[in-house]
């Protein structure tokens, strides 16, 4: 059996009520679906929180999957939406997510890095430094492996917007990583 | 000029740039996956924008296994959520959230719109009358009539309980070929010991709702699955009894089932 075919299983069993079947589907994805949100969110207690929020509404609304997408990609469409809904309650006292990049920490900054020669570090952090957008497009492609279609379900956006986006985010990183002091010949 | 000067070929580069982070990801269609090949064959200067890629692929991936995952803990308190949601959904359907819903929609309205669907009430119990008195009168003027020749809904008999099933005196008289409708309702009482996820469980594994309880009886509606749109369990209508004796089997949870219909 195919691991999408087992997943489907399990949220068959799952709209019938099997709890089992929802700790099984949990097992699997609740570490992927974690990073996912927590890349989004940058709160690691606001992360799992959420994370809990998608599985309980899997629970709810197994019997409402029609099959159409991948169960991780359905997934990952519940946990955007919660993660957006969640990032637009924040209140004003909270850190606001577009200005995280600006904030000041004590690690290196990709430009140290660089001139340390650690291009790979260099590059991690400069992809911490992507906008929201770009970031949620990049990990769905590289980490998650969604294709053009799922990462658009995903969205909520039109295919070709996922492929510009996904284009835009990558043109930036290495803008990013021109300003460090690595250039890669690109674009 | 510059446009003369422009290589006819970026666009198609530029395409291909954009096919990558699939291409490296395994996600492109075998038509698409063919093409960049062919444009690598064609263009070997392309291939350090693979490995461009393939570097920014496995970063973020180094990145991600460095994002730690949820505290321990974190399966329990699910469970513990999804158990406070069946009790949750028990108390949105029981008697008193539905005549509360019921009386605030009289409450809203006008008189004129009251008289109104007063009259309309009057209207379909006229034509419900008129229908069951035509059903009745066809089944005198038929007293001939043998299995093979009823409608396939009522010519299949249902399962009948085997001495391995368990007993039925719990259960009431039922019409032997009664198919679960939209209107189909048993009373069930549950064990003492039955805890109320546990109830919310064993009403979705029968596609069924709390109607109301009294008295720590609660009657259930059976939903037509096979009229559900996007239900999992679409299939012929399910016959009643063998619903009610399959219920009555779950011992540890059901006490006693009565059958109305």
């Amino acid at each position: 059996m195919s691991e999408a075919s087992s997943e489907l299983e399990l949220l068959k069993a799952i709209a019938g009520g099997d709890s089992l079947a929802l700790k099984k589907l949990f097992a699997r994805h609740n570490v992927r679906v974690f990073r996912f949100i927590v890349r989004v969110v940058r709160n690691d207690a606001l992360a799992e929180e959420i994370v809990n929020e998608v599985f309980v509404d899997v629970w709810r609304h197994a019997g409402r999957y029609e099959g159409r997408s991948a169960p991780l990609t359905w997934i990952l469409a519940i946990a955007h939406n919660k993660a957006r809904s969640a990032l637009r309650k924040r209140t004003e006292d909270a850190i606001d997510e577009d200005k995280m990049g600006e904030i000041a920490d004590e690690s290196d900054t990709p430009e140290i890095i660089a001139q340390k020669g650690d291009t790979g570090a260099a590059l991690r952090q400069c992809l911490e430094k992507l906008s929201r957008e770009h970031r949620e497009i990049i990990d769905l492609v590289y980490y998650h492996e969604r294709s053009v279609e799922e990462a658009s379900e995903i969205l909520g956006i039109p295919e070709g917007t996922v492929k510009t986006r996904m284009f835009h985010a990558r043109k930036k990183l290495a803008e990013l990583l021109t300003r460090a002091g690595i250039d890669r010949g690109w674009p | 000029m510059s446009v003369m000067m422009q290589d006819p070929a970026i666009p198609e580069r530029k395409r291909m740039e954009k096919f990558l982070p699939w291409y490296i990801a395994g996600r492109l269609s075998r038509d698409e996956r063919m093409q960049v090949e062919e444009y690598l064959r064609r263009h070997p200067d392309f291939a350090p924008n693979v490995e461009r890629v393939k570097s920014e692929h496995d970063e973020l991936v180094q990145l991600y296994e460095s994002l730690g995952a949820p505290r321990g803990g974190a399966l329990a308190k699910l469970m513990t959520s999804i158990g406070e949601d069946g009790v949750r959904r028990i108390e949105a359907v029981g008697s008193g959230g539905l005549i509360a819903r019921i009386g605030a929609w009289f409450k809203d309205l006008t008189p004129q719109q009251l008289a109104f669907a007063a009259s309309v009430a009057v209207g379909v119990f006229v034509v419900q009358a008129a229908a069951i008195t035509m059903l009745a009168t066809k089944g005198r003027v038929q007293p001939t009539e043998t299995a093979q020749s009823r409608p396939q809904a009522t010519a299949q008999a249902p399962r009948l309980p085997t001495a391995a099933q368990p007993s039925q005196t719990a259960v009431a008289t039922l019409a032997r070929d009664a198919v679960v409708t939209g209107g189909s309702y048993l009373t069930v009482t549950f064990a003492d010991t039955a805890k109320a996820p546990e109830i919310a469980a064993f009403l979705t594994r029968y596609g069924a709702s709390v109607a109301d309880v009294k008295d720590g009886k609660y009657r259930i509606k059976l939903l037509d699955l096979s009229a559900v749109q996007g239900s999992t369990r679409q299939g012929p209508p399910r016959d009643l009894l063998a619903v009610a004796t399959q219920m009555r089997g779950e011992q540890s949870l059901v006490r006693h089932i009565e059958v109305m219909k």
